[in-house]
């Protein structure tokens, strides 16, 4: 019994020290880490909406709401040209071929698309990797919102591609029917 | 044992993945270019050094019973350290890491080395067992790297090496075709350790 | 049917390679390693001609490079490891061909010479050389192939001097009425199926080697009337392939289709059947060409791609071991 106590003494000194150090570690690191990952989705929505503008995250009960019919949707920000609101960005999930799919697609008001951007993949390099170049993520630039968006598929790639169009068609419809009116 | 041969036996005689062949998961995976392969090279030197200091300092402290769970506190600690840190101030380097960074709490290297040196050693051996091991894990995964990334990706260092119109072969970047280098580098490897041994004698 | 075990016995010998040395009395007999790989070679000549007919000389480049290669391989690896030079057995002929066989005629030429070289390097050499190769050289090297340039791999051209690019019969089956989201290769070409016929005499887009079905059924034939190849892989493979196709809810007008397009053909009668990735034992073979066929179905139907056949071969090499541990014949005289 005492040699039980003794282990559990001993073990639990090695562990709070080391939870003392971790805490420290944290503290010096936490503000820094945070600051990259802001500047890492503003880079993402800059790169849809121009280098001027700002960006608000959506009020949480609406974004709750959406979340509820629509589980792809992770994070929507909406977009300011100063005052006025400019567009929507919807970062976003899908099947691709390889596994998830991250997407970032924006959305203007005038109900055309802004942008699309290509969070996270695992797709194959050489094929699918290739929807996170300009080259394929371009061909949704200025494309309406008001039907089904359709764009050329990448070559050798068809199920990526029909994963990320199914994506962002999704999140038409949530663009659609909730946030454009 | 002299500190020298501590040093050598960690990057050849011992070398954790040509010789003994234990943390092999974390290099396969990582080794896809030589940014990655230094980096994952650097950050388990750090949690070596780090653990078996530790260790061989508490070696006569912490009970032979509870040894393993208390040699996995001391790992993860510095494990947790380190990933805290590249998030911060690398974090290109994290992300590409993903997961392997975590998981080099599970390396079998830092627990071997644990277990079977510094628990046993004193504290300049161990430091040097640390960094010996780790010179010897990151060559491996560095060579491993720089065949990967100029084969597979036509670049060396992220600059391009191989002229424009070279197709990059998809292969080397995949994990198949790290398992093949590997296999071919391990038997190359072996080769010349025999060779060497073999005209000293 | 590359590595023959230099095999006094007779070549469907129901004998495991480890008891080749058997007791006296020995039974001579004229086939040796050189003879048999000559009748393969033999074998594959009318669906070389056939394919240099459809696809012009660029099949007939391909594979030249690709033979040359091969040769060119075998004897410098033998070199480095000192051991003797083989390169008259005709066995990496072999593998130059079949893996020739498996490009598009499109392919630039140094696809067949990096193929070859894994193939004969890696694959044959590495594990031992001739008859210790765990899996088919020619199809490992077109696996590291489609996985090192997908697009140069996949992009099919279709018969003629012109060199038009399109897709495979299984392609448009798999990939459907080409709309705006499926591949584009299969939108170029439009989404018609060729008339059975031209499946049949090999008039249609896919690897240059693998489209003409009666050319290689020729070449079977003659490995089968020689005793070199036997009849069961090959017939449960592509049987097998059939009924889970239709168990898998493939149309009946289109499974002809599957069977004549693709590499199904040359794969079951010049892959499946190679001595030194397949098992010997006559259950084992059986086992083996049942294993393959509804591997291939599932893949072309349920797969992403839309061929199935070289994986399924490959698949089935890795688990020829434990398939000959399980069928090997009894001995007399030993204890369990």
């Amino acid at each position: 019994m005492k040699e039980t106590v003794r282990l559990g003494i001993i073990l639990m000194i090695i562990t709070v020290v080391s939870a003392g150090v971790l805490a420290i570690s944290n503290n010096l690191t936490k503000d820094r880490i945070a600051e990259l990952e802001m500047a890492g989705s503003l880079e993402a929505l800059r790169g849809i909406f121009g280098e001027s503008a700002n960006f608000k995250p959506l009020d949480e009960g609406k974004l709750a709401e959406i979340q509820g019919t629509n589980p792809a949707v992770v994070e929507i920000f909406e977009a300011y040209d100063g005052d006025s609101l400019t567009g929507y960005a919807i970062k976003h999930t899908s099947k691709g071929f390889g596994g998830d799919l991250v997407l970032m697609t924006g959305f203007n008001m005038d109900g055309t698309v802004a942008g699309l951007d290509v969070l996270e993949h695992s797709e194959t390099p050489g094929l699918g990797a290739k929807a996170e170049e300009p080259e394929f993520r371009n061909r949704f630039v200025g494309l309406s919102t008001s039907g089904e968006i359709t764009v050329e598929a990448l070559s050798g790639a068809t199920v990526t591609t029909t994963g990320v169009l199914a994506g962002v068609n999704e999140v038409r419809e949530v663009f659609n029917t909730q946030l454009s009116n | 044992m002299k500190l020298s041969k501590i040093f050598r036996d960690g990057i050849i005689n011992d070398n954790p993945i040509f010789v003994q062949l234990i943390g092999m998961c974390s290099t396969l995976a990582v080794s896809t270019n030589v940014v990655n392969s230094v980096a994952m090279g650097a950050a388990v030197i750090a949690v070596l050094v780090g653990s078996n200091l530790v260790i061989s300092i508490l070696r006569n402290v912490i009970p032979d019973k509870i040894r393993i769970p208390a040699f996995v506190v001391v790992i993860a600690t510095f494990v947790t350290i380190v990933e805290m840190f590249m998030k911060a101030y690398a974090p290109p380097i994290y992300e590409a890491l993903g997961i392997f960074l975590p998981l080099i709490v599970v390396n079998c290297i830092i627990l071997a080395r644990a277990e079977a040196f510094a628990s046993k050693n004193g504290i300049v051996a161990s430091i040097v067992d640390g960094i010996g091991m780790g010179i010897g894990y990151t060559i491996a995964l560095v060579v491993l790297g720089a065949i990967r990334e100029i084969f597979g990706a036509g670049t060396f260092l992220g600059m391009q090496v191989l002229p424009a119109s070279y197709q990059p072969a998809g292969i080397f970047i995949m994990p198949p075709g790290a398992f093949i280098l590997l296999g071919i580098l391990i038997g190359v490897f072996n080769l010349a350790r025999r060779k060497k041994s073999s005209s000293k004698a | 049917m590359e590595g023959k075990m230099l095999n006094t016995t007779k070549a469907d010998s129901a004998v495991p390679e480890m008891l080749v040395v058997s007791s006296s009395p020995h039974i001579r007999s004229n086939d040796t390693v050189s003879r048999i790989m000559l009748d393969v070679v033999i074998a594959l000549v009318p669906a070389m001609i056939g394919s240099v007919y459809f696809f012009g000389l660029n099949a007939l480049k391909l594979i030249l490079i690709s033979v040359a290669s091969a040769i060119g391989f075998e004897a410098l690896t033998q070199k480095v490891f000192k051991k003797d030079i083989t390169i008259n057995d005709f066995s990496a002929v072999i593998t130059g061909i079949l893996l020739a066989f498996n490009l598009p005629a499109n392919a630039p030429w140094w696809i067949p010479v990096f193929g070859s070289g894994f193939a004969i390097i890696v694959v044959k050499q590495l594990f031992g050389g001739l008859g210790s190769n765990f899996i088919n050289p020619a199809l490992a090297a077109r696996a590291v192939l489609l996985a090192s340039w997908p697009n140069i791999m996949s992009t099919y051209v279709l018969p003629g001097a012109d060199a038009v690019t399109g897709a495979t019969p299984l392609a448009i089956m798999k990939f459907g009425g080409a709309d705006a989201t499926a591949s584009a290769t299969v939108a170029q070409a439009g989404s018609e199926l060729p008339s059975l016929m031209d499946m049949f005499i090999g008039n249609i887009g896919g690897a240059i080697g693998e489209t003409s079905a009666v050319l290689l059924l020729i070449g079977a034939l003659y490995l089968l009337v020689r005793k070199v190849i036997d009849w069961k892989t090959p017939v449960f493979y592509i049987a097998t392939t059939a009924i889970m196709l239709l168990v898998l809810g493939v149309p009946t007008e289109e499974l002809m289709y599957h069977i004549l397009g693709g590499g199904l053909i040359l794969g079951a009668f010049f892959m499946a059947t190679d001595y030194a990735s397949a098992p010997v034992t006559k259950l084992g073979q059986i086992i083996f060409g049942i294993g393959a066929g509804a591997l291939t179905a599932l893949i072309r139907v349920k797969g992403g791609f839309p061929e199935g056949v070289s994986y399924s071969i490959l698949l089935m090499n890795v688990a020829s071991p434990l398939i000959e541990k399980f069928t090997a014949p009894k001995i007399f005289g030993r204890a369990k």
